[in-house]
């Protein structure tokens, strides 16, 4: 079945001091409804690449065409670790900081963002932490608060990174539920270094270590795996068995 | 109270109202985004403008405000990905800045002027037209958080999110250091260049484990700020000794106390 592309990214690299390369000549298509999990070792560029494809790092080299998609029609949950948790915000606004992009400064907030900032709440089960701010909250509850953020504005892709770190195995559980959800809608770009969260309802995978090496579906995935981490590891996860991934040229 | 009556006693009041909206405003928006490092370097590096306008011939405050715009600029201009880096650029500026200021003034002929005035400043001195700039400043500066607060929100705590919904961080980088730099200047004449940290970073400090959010903070660090102002100007009037320090030291009083009440709090909690 042929879907449509929205992402393409074609021969990219990128480098912060132009001397050490973080990606070399990826290419990668983000399909609609696509459900991809970008995956790799720390350093290996993962990030890098989400930010390039969101239009906040300028590659060195080659292009990212977006068909039909625009940087206001994405979501992103970034990892905990790039804002700054000890800001005074409650949650409630926390969330209705996902608008910004509508912002204008001679409207005051209306009823219609009201009552979408609330409707994220109930759909994420927020309410008892919702005037709470988002230094008391725990680590669940602020990815999901981070997705209602992401999703408050019906962005078309949804782009997360590393969103298991800092979860427990109930939220993790609750987050794949979310995304398998989503992802009859939207599609999603996933990426993560830990091999456990990948689930059946994936569609696409790709390893990236400096290079991208990209995976339909059904393919051996523990080989590729090895290849990029540079060590064998096991993969201990629902449906894995299941794929088989070529090897890497 | 007689003490009212005086012109000047009028005039230090006045400015410590119009000075608290402005502290306690810009000093918020420091102590969330931990940047208090920046206050001392640009209020330092003024004192380089200072001394160079005094050798000049001219009116060393236009000095100082010329050269805190300035490291304003520059530091808002310069990279913020590196933490250290942002930190080494203002203890470099806030050195160079006072060494330049000591040499203007060594090499100026006649009497030193009296240094201590700027480094701690005397609210008593303050004239009509300082207060007139002060509260253009200050409607200035509350105009903008009206009308740009929940960008200027995004930008404080996740600039990644901020660039991705088209808010030009670059330009709010600018424009929040040099709003900081003017706020600080302001302050310089009243409560002097070594003391205006205090001043800026004291009342939010003692705001902050009270308020989830930064309105809250800023409302109550304005009216801690003029607390501390008033408090500090007539317990200084009444002992003879310098406003300036006297303000200071009573912020730091009130900042203990709120921590043993946080401390108490939590205990009981």
């Amino acid at each position: 079945m042929q879907k449509n592309i929205l992402i393409n990214v074609e021969d990219l690299s990128f480098s912060f001091d132009r001397k050490h390369a973080v990606l070399s000549d990826v290419s990668l298509p983000v399909y609609e409804k696509d459900y991809l999990v970008i995956m790799g070792p720390n350093g290996g560029g993962k990030t890098t690449l989400l930010k390039c494809m969101l239009g906040l790092l300028k590659p060195l080299k080659g292009n990212i065409h977006y068909h039909g998609v625009k940087t206001g029609d994405f979501g992103y949950v970034p990892q905990f670790t790039t804002f700054d948790r000890q800001m005074p915000i409650r949650v409630y606004d926390f969330i209705e900081t996902g608008l910004i992009g509508q912002y204008h400064p001679l409207t005051r907030r209306s009823c219609d963002k009201e009552q979408r900032v609330d409707q994220q709440i109930a759909s994420f089960h927020l309410e008892p932490i919702a005037y709470a701010a988002i230094s008391e909250i725990s680590g669940g509850q602020l990815q999901r608060a981070l997705l209602a953020r992401a999703l408050i504005q019906d962005p078309r892709i949804l782009f997360l990174d590393e969103p298991t770190t800092f979860i427990d195995s109930e939220s993790r559980g609750n987050l794949s539920a979310i995304l398998y959800e989503l992802n009859k809608k939207i599609a999603i770009v996933m990426i993560t270094h830990d091999t456990s969260s990948i689930d059946d309802h994936v569609k696409n995978i790709a390893c990236v270590n400096r290079n991208l090496y990209y995976h339909g579906r059904d393919e051996h995935l523990a080989e590729s795996l090895e290849k990029v981490y540079g060590c064998p590891i096991e993969l201990i996860a629902h449906g894995l068995p299941h794929r088989v991934l070529k090897e890497h040229e | 109270m007689s003490l009212l009556h005086y012109d000047f006693v009028q005039n230090a009041l006045l400015a410590g109202l119009l000075l608290s909206i402005a502290s306690g405003i810009i000093g918020s928006l420091i102590v969330v985004k931990r940047d208090t490092l920046l206050i001392g370097g640009i209020s330092h590096a003024s004192f380089g403008g200072l001394g160079l306008f005094y050798y000049l011939g001219l009116n060393p405050l236009l000095g100082a405000f010329s050269v805190a715009l300035l490291s304003g600029a520059v530091i808002g201009l310069s990279s913020e990905k590196k933490l250290h880096a942002h930190n080494a650029l203002i203890s470099v500026i806030w050195a160079f800045g006072m060494a330049i200021g000591i040499i203007f003034i060594t090499v100026t002929p006649g009497f030193a002027p009296n240094l201590l005035t700027y480094l701690f400043g005397d609210i008593l001195t303050v004239s009509d037209s300082d207060i007139l700039y002060i509260a253009i400043y200050d409607i200035f500066l509350m105009l903008t958080i009206l009308l740009f607060f929940k960008p200027l929100l995004v930008f404080l705590f996740d600039k990644e999110f901020a660039a991705l919904h088209g808010i030009r961080v670059g330009l709010y980088r600018l424009f929040f250091y040099l709003f900081i730099s003017v706020a600080i200047v302001m302050m310089i004449r009243s409560v002097g260049i070594i003391l205006v940290l205090a001043l800026l970073t004291i009342p939010p400090l003692i705001a902050l484990p009270f308020c989830k959010r930064l309105p809250c903070i800023m409302a109550a660090s304005v009216i801690l700020c003029l607390l501390i102002f008033i408090g500090g100007f007539f317990i200084a009037y009444y002992t003879n000794l310098p406003t300036g320090p006297i303000i200071i030291v009573l912020g730091t009083l009130l900042l203990f106390l709120s921590k043993i009440l946080c401390a108490i709090r939590k205990k009981n909690s």
